[in-house]
């Protein structure tokens, strides 16, 4: 039998400290993401925390495990392991954090492309085919410290931009790419450190770079 | 506690409703968008290929071969007809599908006579991203997101409003609305975690229209993909692929090398689950042996290095890297696979146009049943959900100008809040509903699974029942905001006791085995006698039938 100790950092109107579990993994490799679901089975049915897919193709899990952004549904479970919610994006509960701003966002912003005319070419680019995996798991927020969620209609932050970088590499879509850079704030990420994400799309290469002369 | 008032409320946002949301805002209704999963996530972002339109009668016979009978043959019939430009379409609003020069790709899932699955160019991420895209351009359209419908509220068999918990916000809606689709998708967290449905797959589906007055048909029919992850924990059920999967020279064998079953790709997902099933229980109901797939003689033929690469590019074999290893990945050694719940071929007994026996009720995508019959194909329910939400939302668009307007019933939207909580739970007990969800699902895969028998399914109702009790005294308080995902889990336990139900009844009354539905104690088909089974809710019974569509 082999027991991990997890800390978790939480929060709720109640709560607001990093609690520890002892999760029993039966000397077996287990996720993450299933170590917080025996948790919130077992021991503390008021844990929360948001999944969907179980394995990366949703991006709905990410949290920060010892400081680094994960998706816990790909992360190893191990002993005293620190996982805290995403930073600089608002908390909802424990390790769950805001989302439906993201849509409110594309909306305001107009991140709506309209399609060229004619008949366009169909070939999609590398380009193309490295920013369209982005998940919107909301990792890049919290790894950059420049995005702040109060500023967000002043400077929308990574995630944002690589939708503006899908639009651009679309062989059909089309955007005024410098009203929009303008909008999102681009320019504040002209001398950004290279922002991590997990799907391994090129944020600084792709979805900064172009857009700023 | 807020209300809304729409045209439309459409329940979901997956390929299904964001296709019916799109046709009705062009259509120029006020519409309302709900979904459980932030808005344009559910099965759809997770899933893959499309099925081209524009068939020759090959793809009817396919389709019609693999419900072995059961489908219904109008909605097919309906789903061909009016697949025309459905790709052209969403193509023009910014989808791709993966081409060699100027031609689209086709491949040939298991189960298909030829090739004709169009891919696209990343996943079913790609499509929720240009749905979603293309709804918001519209402004008549109203976005709730993380919000689970709970009821569905009818008058005369008429539907007005629905109940709505935003766990995010922990706030309560009461949305009314002349017209209500429902595609809230399908239901193999049923089956946890032998599936790999998203968790938000609880089967709401078939207990929301269940509860307002609809019926179900088909209910037995639960699909198992084939070849799905066995170990470690939490990655158990993902999906590895289907009979194409295996490569040309795969082959099934048992723990210690015996051959099990080979030309796979030639089968469909149904005859390699329940070989599977077999193996692993000896004969008997319960799953003991280890099956494990051997793809290793694929990588010295050619064809079978290809298949390798398709297998690759489809991005599955990324599971069994994480799962098993690299040599498993590339091939090299055979590896554990467990059938595991893929999709719901069973659901709301619809007409060709998605309306249900309910007036105002539509239903459309994976909710609905009818087109599969006891077996579905590989990359047909993107198609179904993108020509039958398109088709849906157009209806309901025209119902809103034949009907006058419906006054809604007077009752304080407070009051009618409070009584359905009062049925969810007494909020006095100490239940987990974590805790009996997983409980449920145990007995689903156990005694409602690959293999059936009358014992099983007897054995298995008393247990649902006894958990549809423990269920009425679960620990919920509903003040407190804490609680949110409680709150969120209870409502869908319940649902989940009416849906498993559903499914039981219908496995007790078909005795034969068929498509998906195998009974080792009536282990042929009976090909003298081709009936579906419909489910109702009659006086707070789920009761099922056999039904034969050419006599209603
Ligand atoms: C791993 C996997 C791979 C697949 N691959 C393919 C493939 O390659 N090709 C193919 O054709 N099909 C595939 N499928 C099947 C296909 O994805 C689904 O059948 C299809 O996406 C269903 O679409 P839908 O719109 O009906 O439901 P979904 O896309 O599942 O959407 C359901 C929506 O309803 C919402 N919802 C559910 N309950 C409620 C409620 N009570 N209140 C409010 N909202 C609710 C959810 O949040 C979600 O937005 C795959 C499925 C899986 C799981
Ligand atoms: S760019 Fe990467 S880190 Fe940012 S939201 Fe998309 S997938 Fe997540
Ligand atoms: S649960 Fe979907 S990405 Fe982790």
């Amino acid at each position: 039998m082999c027991v991990i100790r997890i800390n978790v950092k939480r929060k709720t109107d109640e709560i607001n400290e990093v609690v520890t579990y002892l999760v029993n993994t039966f000397e077996e490799r287990m996720t993450l993401l299933e170590a917080l679901k025996k948790i919130q089975e077992k021991q503390e049915p008021t844990l929360g925390i948001r999944y969907g897919c179980r394995f990366k193709d949703c991006g709905l899990c990410a949290v920060k495990v010892n400081g680094k952004e994960k998706m816990a549904c790909v992360t190893n479970a191990k002993n005293e392991m620190l996982v805290e919610p995403l930073d600089h994006v608002p908390i909802v509960q424990d390790l769950i954090v805001e989302r439906s701003y993201i849509t409110k966002m594309i909306r305001d912003l107009e991140l709506i492309p309209t399609v060229k005319e004619g008949e366009a070419s169909i070939l999609v680019s590398d380009e193309y085919m490295a920013v369209v995996k982005c998940t919107d798991c909301q990792a890049c927020l919290s790894s950059s410290d420049i995005y702040s969620h109060e500023n967000r209609y002043q400077n929308a932050g990574p995630l944002f931009f690589v939708k503006l970088a899908q639009i651009y590499y679309h062989p059909r879509l089309d955007i005024n790419y410098k009203e929009i850079a303008q909008k999102l704030g681009l320019h504040e990420y002209k001398n950004s450190p290279t922002i991590p994400c997990p799907y391994g799309v090129p944020i600084n290469k792709l979805a900064i770079s172009p857009f700023i002369d | 506690m807020r209300t809304y008032e729409f045209d439309i409320l459409c329940i979901g946002s997956g390929v299904s409703g964001l296709m019916a949301s799109i046709a009705a805002s062009e259509e120029h209704k006020d519409i309302c968008i709900v979904s459980k999963d932030p808005f344009s996530w559910g099965n759809t972002r997770i899933s893959g290929g499309v099925i081209a339109s524009n068939q020759d009668s090959s793809l009817d016979i396919d389709i019609l071969n693999a419900g072995r009978r059961l489908n219904s043959s109008e909605l097919v019939e309906t789903l061909l007809n009016d697949s025309e430009n459905i790709h052209e379409t969403v193509e023009s609003w910014g989808h791709i599908y993966r081409r060699n020069g100027n031609k689209k790709i086709k491949i040939k899932p298991g189960g298909h006579s030829e090739a004709r699955t169009y891919i696209s160019s990343y996943k079913g991420i790609s499509l929720g991203n240009v749905l979603r895209m293309r709804l918001l351009e519209e402004t008549n359209v109203k976005i709730i997101e993380e919000t689970i419908v709970c009821k569905i509220l009818t008058h005369d068999s008429r539907v007005y409003g629905a109940i709505c918990y935003n766990w995010i916000k922990d706030t309560w809606y009461i949305i009314y609305a002349k017209q209500i689709i429902l595609a809230t998708g399908g239901g193999g967290m049923l089956y946890d975690p032998h599936t790999d449905n998203m968790r938000s797959s609880t089967g709401d589906s078939y207990s929301l229209a269940l509860q307002c007055g609809a019926s179900l048909i088909d209910m037995e029919q639960i699909q198992f993909i084939p070849f799905g992850v066995a170990y470690p924990q939490g990655m158990t059920g993902l999906e590895i692929g289907d009979t194409a999967a295996a490569g040309p020279y795969g082959k099934l064998i048992t723990e210690d090398g015996k051959l099990i079953l080979g030309n796979i790709p030639s089968l469909t997902r149904e005859e390699v689950s329940r070989k599977i099933a077999l193996a692993m229980s000896r004969g008997s109901t319960e799953l003991k042996d280890n099956v494990k797939l051997d793809p290793t003689a694929n990588i010295n033929k050619q064809d079978g290095k290809e298949a390798w690469v398709n297998t690759n590019n489809s991005g599955s074999l990324e599971a069994v890297k994480y799962a098993y290893g690299v040599k498993s990945y590339k091939w090299e050694e055979p590896f554990s696979v467990i059938p595991t719940v893929h999709y719901i071929m069973g659901g709301v007994l619809v007409d060709q146009q998605g309306c249900t026996e309910v007036d105002g009720l539509l239903v459309a995508g994976e909710a609905a049943g009818g087109v599969h019959g006891s077996g579905r194909l590989g990359s047909m329910s993107l198609f179904e959900g993108l020509v039958f939400g398109r088709k849906v939302g157009k209806i309901a668009a025209e119902q809103i100008d034949k009907t006058k307007d419906n006054p809604f019933p007077i009752k304080e939207s407070d009051l009618i809040i409070n009584e359905y909580k009062k049925t969810i739970s007494n909020g006095k007990g100490s239940n987990s509903p974590f805790l009996l969800k997983k409980k449920l699902a145990e007995v689903m895969w156990k005694d409602v699974g690959l293999i059936k028998t009358e014992k099983s399914l007897l054995r298995a109702m008393e247990q649902i029942k006894k958990i549809e009790k423990l269920s009425k005294e679960l620990f919920v308080n509903w003040k407190k905001s804490e609680q949110r995902q409680l709150i969120l889990n209870t409502i869908e336990l319940k649902m989940m006791v009416t849906t498993s139900k559903a499914i039981i009844v219908s496995s007790l009354i078909r005795r034969e085995s068929r498509g998906s539905h195998y009974r080792l104690d009536y282990p042929s088909e009976n090909n003298s006698e081709d009936y579906n089974v419909k489910v109702d809710l009659k006086d707070g019974e789920v009761q099922a039938k056999k039904y034969d569509k050419s006599i209603s």
